[in-house]
């Protein structure tokens, strides 16, 4: 038996000890590779610096638990990068777990910054309805959000919900989104684009391409894709977090694959090769 | 009665609808509709929660496959659904609950993708056609360029990412958006006319 042979009948565990060492490696011990910040990402900050001082963002959270590696550092960032410049941040979700998954770690860097829950952010809880709960939000925004935050409180005694009544009152309207069909392209057509307001998204490498040919055509005003493009926005608002230290583990990962795809054809172009010359007939 | 009347209620709902968005009429009507839309979604997700008790309940009595587990998830749901509506969405028990088991198992569920990917990299990824190594390899270009270590292998890898996402991906991509919003326009006029008739049973 050749050695692409025994490799193509090797029990897949072993591939996934491998992947475990060659992941675990570079996060106990860093390689501090450099991270070159795209286009997209660029965009995403320059968008979120254009809002003005004290203006508001509003963010929907269209994510699981499941997403939460890539998108919860973009969250976070998000936030300090907002926070730092006085801006005000009214969320909810769209997506059953999206508050509760963002609940703790938006109110830890709220805590942090000094920030007071009601005043510089809300987050007002999971919002049914889709595109009818988003053509509500543009209408009458209190309605569409119930009249009540994620706790239940009253939006009137939240001081950052006085005066506004619209989605039109935001600055900025960004989705942070993992799923299908894709509220962002909803939020684009029922009030983005219908309404004037620019809109920026952060997604999931894998979504990212779905997403793309928006940002191609300067509907989205930034894109932050996966982790990586969390990785390059903590490296440009100077904020290291998870997603960096995530990159040279991301790295490695990928090498791997890449080896295993070269040996796995590599081991292919043998074994036709090994056919080619065989007799007719067999005779091994 | 079970055929015409859902297709009397959408016939009417999406001609009422389209008509009084389009020529901006009876905008109190439209909100109306709206509102019912959002509660309709609250009366699908209770009736959901009666299929899962009906047919994990039905599985404990007759001791079906794993009805052991129905008991535990029948126990889960109602307990924690006690909890949400008594102490609400916010409280600490409620919030520890979900932290501790659904966050983690559901990044978990997710990451296991990554060891099958490394299974399937060996066994599946084979460049048998010409087409076939044309993804393959802009598949590693793009592995590489979304990776800190494939601008350090080579700059080069960064730029050729760029343009395959910018260029290539953003072209196909608009053709499948197109594709599929031509698809979901006609789908809708079928169901707005009942040719299809998807909340049917059999769909007929």
């Amino acid at each position: 038996m050749s050695i692409w042979e025994k490799l193509s009948s090797l029990d897949r565990r072993y591939y996934y000890v491998v992947l475990i060492l060659v992941v675990a490696l570079p996060i106990i011990k860093p390689w501090g590779l450099p991270i070159r910040v795209g286009s997209t990402t660029e965009d995403f900050w320059k968008t979120v610096e254009a809002v003005p001082e004290g203006g508001t963002i509003a963010l929907a959270i269209d994510y699981r638990s499941d997403c939460i590696v890539e998108l919860n550092p973009q969250v976070v960032t998000l936030f300090r990068q907002a926070f730092a410049r006085n801006l005000k941040i009214i969320m909810w979700s769209n997506v059953d777990e999206g508050a509760n998954v963002t609940e703790p770690i938006t109110r830890a860097v709220g805590n942090e910054m000094g920030k007071t829950y009601g005043v510089d952010w809300v987050n007002l809880g999971y919002k049914p309805g889709g595109e009818v709960t988003m053509k509500k939000m543009v209408d009458n925004f209190w309605e569409g959000a119930a009249y009540v935050d994620m706790q239940g409180t009253p939006l009137q005694d939240l001081p950052i919900m006085q005066g506004f009544s619209s989605l039109r009152d935001a600055d900025l309207l960004i989705d942070m989104m993992a799923v299908v069909p894709s509220p962002a392209q909803n939020y684009l057509k029922m009030v983005s684009i219908a309404y004037g307001l620019p809109m920026a998204i952060g997604t999931t490498a894998i979504q990212a391409p779905t997403e793309m040919p928006f940002y191609s055509s300067g509907e989205y005003k930034g894109m932050l894709a996966g982790l990586r493009g969390a990785a390059e926005y903590e490296f440009l608002t100077r904020n290291p977090g998870p997603a960096m230290m995530g990159m040279d583990a991301q790295s490695a990962a990928h090498i791997l694959v890449i080896v295993l795809i070269a040996l796995g054809n590599i081991g292919h172009m043998m074994d036709r090769k090994k056919r080619a010359g065989a007799p007719i007939g067999g005779g091994s | 009665m079970k055929k015409t009347l859902p297709f009397i209620l959408t016939f009417v709902s999406a001609l009422t609808i389209t008509v009084c968005v389009f020529f901006d009429l009876a905008p109190a009507l439209v909100e109306e509709i709206d509102k019912w839309f959002i509660l309709s979604g609250a009366v699908v997700c209770c009736i959901g929660l009666v299929n899962l008790t009906t047919v994990h309940a039905r599985n404990i009595k007759r001791r079906g496959r794993d009805w052991d587990l129905s008991y535990v998830l029948l126990f889960i749901t109602f307990a924690y659904l006690v909890l949400g509506i008594v102490a609400g969405p916010t409280h600490p028990l409620y919030a520890w609950i979900f932290d501790s088991t659904a966050v983690p198992l559901g990044a978990t569920f997710y990451s296991v993708l990554s060891f099958y990917i490394v299974s399937a990299a060996y066994r599946a990824f084979r460049a048998k056609t010409r087409d076939a190594a044309i993804l393959l390899v802009s598949g590693i270009i793009v592995l590489l360029g979304n990776a800190p270590i494939g601008e350090v292998i080579y700059p080069g890898f960064g730029t050729a990412t760029k343009w395959i996402m910018d260029i290539a991906n953003t072209a196909a991509m608009r053709a499948v958006i197109f594709g599929a919003t031509i698809g979901s326009f006609i789908t809708a006029i079928r169901v707005f006319l009942g040719i299809d008739r998807p909340y049917t049973a059999a769909g007929e």
